[in-house]
């Protein structure tokens, strides 16, 4: 054994290491104090920032159209379903539309309702005529299509007394043809697609204020306001799937709340989990294959959105979560 | 039925939910009050533990205690990494320094969210009181009242203040907004009151408005309603 006072020199050089070891392991713990004072280690255990996943998709030589999976559930802590939605198809065109109703507002859902059915309509009608309807175009349209919309619930609620705020919810409104793909919304939700890589990407930034819940709403748009309120984006691409969905399941399918690229500090991603979207869109090949009837899936889907995994089961807010896929 | 879906959720931070529990320390709560209390948020920290896919990530929980110095006892932070120590009590009862301390509690936590890039959920102050503010204190209740009135009406946070037997009903209805009325324990219901409390923040949290969150929690036994 060494003894650190013995004038030896094996002695002295392993008292002069000790030494060394000791200032070293006196500053390693003030460098991880700076660091909790920091703020960076106090944020905790956080992921780290999405890494892009190709996940291949079932080829569909056979399927004809699109086949999708579609519903809206109560949130377990809602008194009542306040999403709705709604998917179309047209030849070579899948439309789906998530409308959000606000939580606090007392007419929401029958806002949500209205804004879904006349954009059906409006869209459906303008489909029907097989004008060609370019990115451009598109952006045009579908601005009017909002605009048209919350004139509406603007006649509804002085046709019902109410303050129009009460009729508040947010809109999302996903189109993909064979040339490009394209998202038009007013508040959050999150909306994307499959690109030709089989990397799924985000088609929308969500409107959100510093806290959490807030957001615009079809309810304040104006002609006025429209160009900061509604947002589009598209991209020339030919997409096999689209999704679309309601704040309520984000965070169990989207990346949302990460470290950033240098792991310094929290940002939202806003990256569609390859992951989760490459099962689903897999799992429902499968039963596009197996011929299941649509009642049947969105039955199983529905399921799968109020307790599939354990986040979604704890979920308090309403759930709509609409995705479609072609060969 | 056909049942083809599964999927796991993706790995998120969650959005985080700052709570200062503003709690009296002064003497008169001592015995049974400050021993159900300590047993209240005892079972509080363990509810939100076990709840680690919701609440256990999002709620951030800090403590201020007032007596006749005002002491932040636990910076706000997840349950999981709190080590909580029984409350004790002594001396007199600094009411209005402690709702303040408080309050800057939370507006810091806000500070930290925004430049750490979190998103966050309007905060929680929830006092916990006996007793009346000593008297140096009485002059300063309307600022206090007029700052948390703004804070609400700014929807900057919510103010909540809970009153146990021999309180001041009067105080409590002073500082307290329309919106989050104050309200009294039956007797010294602890564990029912926080049982409520975290069902109510999980509401809120979630985007319902605090009135309706307030009147909606299925277990309201803790309340032994609030005359004057």
């Amino acid at each position: 054994m060494f003894n650190p006072w013995h004038s030896c020199e094996g002695c002295r050089r392993w008292a002069q290491e000790k030494l060394a070891l000791e200032a070293e392991v006196r500053e390693l713990t003030l460098q991880i104090g700076q660091l909790k004072d920091s703020g960076v280690q106090a944020i905790g255990r956080a992921p780290a920032y999405p890494t892009e996943v190709a996940v291949e998709v079932l080829p569909l030589p056979e399927l004809d159209g699109w086949a999708h999976l579609k519903a809206s559930v109560k949130g377990s802590g809602k008194a009542e379903l306040q999403d709705a939605h709604e998917i179309l198809t047209h030849g070579k065109a899948a439309i789906l539309i998530v409308c959000d109703g606000a939580g606090s507002k007392t007419r929401s859902k029958a806002g949500a309702d209205f804004a879904v059915k006349q954009l059906k309509g409006s869209i459906g009608d303008f489909l029907a005529t097989e004008a060609p309807l370019g990115p451009d175009e598109w952006i045009i349209k579908s601005k009017r299509w909002l605009l048209d919309v919350a004139q509406g619930l603007a006649q509804m609620a002085e046709a019902e007394k109410q303050p129009l705020q009460e009729y508040g919810c947010t809109c999302i409104i996903v189109f993909a043809n064979d040339e490009y793909v394209a998202c038009t919304h007013v508040g959050d939700g999150r909306a994307g697609y499959l690109d030709e890589a089989s990397i799924w990407r985000n088609l929308m930034v969500p409107y959100k204020g510093a806290e959490a819940n807030s957001t615009v709403f079809l309810s304040m748009l104006t002609e006025e306001n429209a160009d900061n309120y509604v947002r589009h984006h598209t991209e020339p691409c030919r997409s096999r799937s689209i999704v679309a969905l309601s704040d309520g399941p984000e965070s169990v399918c989207w990346h949302v709340s990460t470290l950033n690229q240098a792991g310094d500090g929290l940002i939202d991603p806003n990256v569609p989990s390859g992951v989760f979207f490459g099962k689903i869109a897999n799992q429902l090949a499968g039963a596009a294959v197996q011929k299941v009837t649509q009642d049947k899936l969105d039955e199983a889907w529905a399921k799968f959105l109020t307790d599939g995994n354990p986040q979604l089961a704890s979920e308090i807010d309403d759930k709509t979560l609409l995705i479609a896929l072609r060969g | 039925m056909y049942e083809p879906f599964k999927a796991e959720a993706v790995e998120n931070y969650a959005q985080k939910c700052c709570v200062a529990l503003v709690l009296d320390t002064s003497t008169s709560m001592s015995g049974p009050r400050i021993e159900q209390l300590n047993a209240g948020i005892q079972s509080f920290i363990e509810e939100i533990n076990a709840d680690q896919a919701n609440l256990g990530q999002k709620l951030e929980i800090g403590i201020v205690t007032f007596d006749s110095a005002v002491t932040r006892l636990c910076e706000p932070k997840l349950t999981q990494s709190m080590e909580f120590k029984p409350l004790t009590t002594a001396g007199l009862t600094k009411m209005v320094d402690g709702v303040q301390e408080g309050i800057k509690m939370v507006r810091q936590r806000k500070e930290w969210y925004k430049g750490t890039g979190q998103k966050y959920y309007r905060p929680w102050v929830i006092m916990i009181t006996d007793g009346d503010p000593d008297t140096d204190q009485l002059g300063l209740l309307p600022g206090l009242a007029a700052e948390i009135h703004a804070g609400m009406d700014n929807k900057e946070f919510c103010f909540l203040a809970i009153g146990v037997e021999g309180v001041s009903k009067g105080v409590l209805q002073q500082l307290s907004h329309p919106e989050i009325p104050p309200r009294m324990l039956d007797g010294l219901k602890f564990g029912a009151f926080f049982r409520w409390l975290s069902a109510t923040i999980a509401d809120v949290a979630k985007g319902e408005s605090v009135s309706d969150a307030i009147k909606k929690s299925s277990d309201q036994s803790w309340d032994g309603g609030f005359k004057i």
